[in-house]
């Protein structure tokens, strides 16, 4: 690993944010129209709801911590993409930055990118939904490093997809979140599936993320379902990775890395 | 010897691309690769920097092999493609510095100075590279690929979109960091005139196998026998025509 390549990658990444406003959405404008609007809809339950129901919380932080496995899955997927839309791809896979050190670069900026709007959602999330919820967010900093984690190795897996099968499954840079987002368990427990889905749920480290969430603010002990979100999320990021640097091998076999459109 | 080449094939799918080709360089070498379309110019110039993967052969670089020393290798090579491109949104100097880092020099902003200079677009450092007419983004590519002041300079077709003018003052740009440096360059184009004009020695492909190999009168007679009149041109012609 070379920090100085990682550091290229990242600075060439930093210029294009800046002036792409389609990436200033994807990092602002969205996350923070989701809070407002699940935010105002969990108040809105709130009232209707006369037990105890831990309701504006269970909503607002199911919506921002999907956002940072979606926005890391996406802006790793998007990031490895735009070097194919601007056929950048051939110079830096002849330079000497390896496949490693482009995706570690990769999920630094998507992590970094998180923290603006991540400051800002939380803000907004105080003006509806009160401080008394900060604390317990705060310690949900481990469910936070899974969904980082999780979202890194999908997007690594979606990058090779996209090197597998050329641009006409980039759709998959935007859609694959929302497409295992009913897996996740994200507003649900796991229990609320159907039998046949559960098991397939349980395998994502998403779900073990959000169990663990509805836990904590349930005022429960859920240290398994943490156990198994780490040790789910560091499979998936190695398997992703080990899968992605077969595909990179094939792609040289088969010329992809040329004509890759 | 900087490159050297022995019995490298390339097939996608049932198309032979490249076919038991051989050939080597010598350091401030500039060689040019030629033939009609198909012929496999851009995939051996392709493998060479390790974009595609061979089927079979070797390829030596600075006297190591290849497929085992990718970063150490790339580090002292660059190449220029109509593949390849600069990433729009970002200025012409931006994307240099960017790629400076990628090639592990520090402070690089002298050197970039001097190249834009040297290409005659300076005054477009700082205009995004979405903005450059395709001859100046040819140029802005060229910059990048002096950048780390390789030993082996892989250009395809480096001067295909640049007006005669531009294109001269190209060639002898080339010729100066092949004088000062001792660059070698490994060059394929369709201008006839360009590489006889560059090129010391040529090698002629055809449905990805070598016809003829050597300096431009060599390659001529190799190809139209020995007649005092054969040309690149007729060679280069007849080679193509037998293509159909």
């Amino acid at each position: 690993m070379n920090a100085l390549r990682i550091a290229a990658v990242m600075r060439r990444h930093g210029y294009e944010t800046v002036r792409n406003l389609d990436r200033i959405a994807d990092m602002l404008l969205w996350p923070l129209l989701d809070v407002l609007t699940w935010g105002v809809f969990s108040l809105y339950l709130q009232r209707l709801h006369t037990g105890r129901w831990p309701g504006p919380a269970t909503l607002i932080l199911g919506i921002i911590f999907w956002g940072i496995f979606r926005a890391v899955q996406r802006d790793i997927a998007v990031g490895f993409l735009a070097e194919i839309w601007t056929r950048n791809i051939v110079g830096l896979f002849a330079s000497p930055l390896t496949v490693s050190e482009h995706m570690l670069a990769l999920l630094i900026v998507a992590v970094l990118k998180l923290v603006l709007p991540a400051a800002l959602a939380l803000g907004l999330a105080v003006i509806i939904a009160g401080t008394t919820w900060v604390r317990t967010a705060l310690a949900l900093a481990p469910d936070i490093a899974i969904l980082v984690l999780s979202g890194a190795a999908t997007g690594i897996l979606v990058t090779g997809l996209i090197l597998r099968f050329t641009s006409r499954v980039q759709t998959l840079a935007y859609g694959l979140a929302g497409g295992l987002m009913p897996l996740s368990c994200v507003f649900y427990p796991l229990s609320a599936l159907p039998p046949v889905l559960q098991r397939a749920a349980w395998c994502l480290p998403m779900t073990h993320a959000f169990q663990n969430m509805r836990a904590v603010l349930g005022g429960d002990d859920a240290a398994g379902d943490l156990a198994w979100g780490f040790g789910l999320s560091a499979l998936a990021l190695m398997s992703a990775s080990l899968l992605f640097r077969r595909i990179v091998q094939a792609a040289r076999r088969r010329g992809h890395l040329v004509k890759l459109d | 010897m900087i490159l050297d080449i022995q019995r490298l094939s390339k097939r996608f799918g049932s198309t032979v691309a490249v076919d038991d080709v051989s050939f080597s360089a010598e350091g401030g070498e500039i060689l040019g690769l030629l033939g009609p379309n198909g012929a496999g110019k851009s995939t051996l110039v392709h493998m060479i920097a390790q974009l595609i993967a061979p089927d079979a052969g070797r390829i030596r670089l600075f006297g190591e092999v290849l497929a085992t020393n990718r970063s150490k290798t790339a580090r002292r090579m660059n190449i220029a493609s109509p593949y390849a491109a600069l990433p729009g949104r970002l200025t012409v100097r931006e994307n240099l510095a960017v790629y400076a880092g990628l090639y592990g020099l520090r402070r690089p902003a002298r050197r970039i100075a001097d190249l834009l200079e040297e290409m005659g677009i300076a005054p477009l450092a700082d205009v995004l590279v979405a903005r450059l007419s395709s001859g100046q983004a040819v140029r802005a590519g060229l910059c990048k690929a002096l950048l780390n002041e390789p030993e082996l300079l892989l250009l395809d077709e480096p001067t295909a979109y640049l007006d005669p003018g531009i294109a001269l003052r190209t060639r002898g740009l080339l010729r100066r960091h092949r004088d000062s440096r001792g660059m070698t360059i490994l060059l394929t184009s369709h201008d006839l005139a360009e590489v006889e004009e560059l090129c010391g020695r040529i090698v002629l492909l055809r449905r990805g196998r070598i016809a003829a190999c050597g300096t431009p009168g060599e390659v001529a007679r190799a190809v139209l026998g020995r007649r005092d009149d054969a040309s690149l041109r007729d060679a280069f012609l007849a080679v193509a025509t037998l293509d159909g």
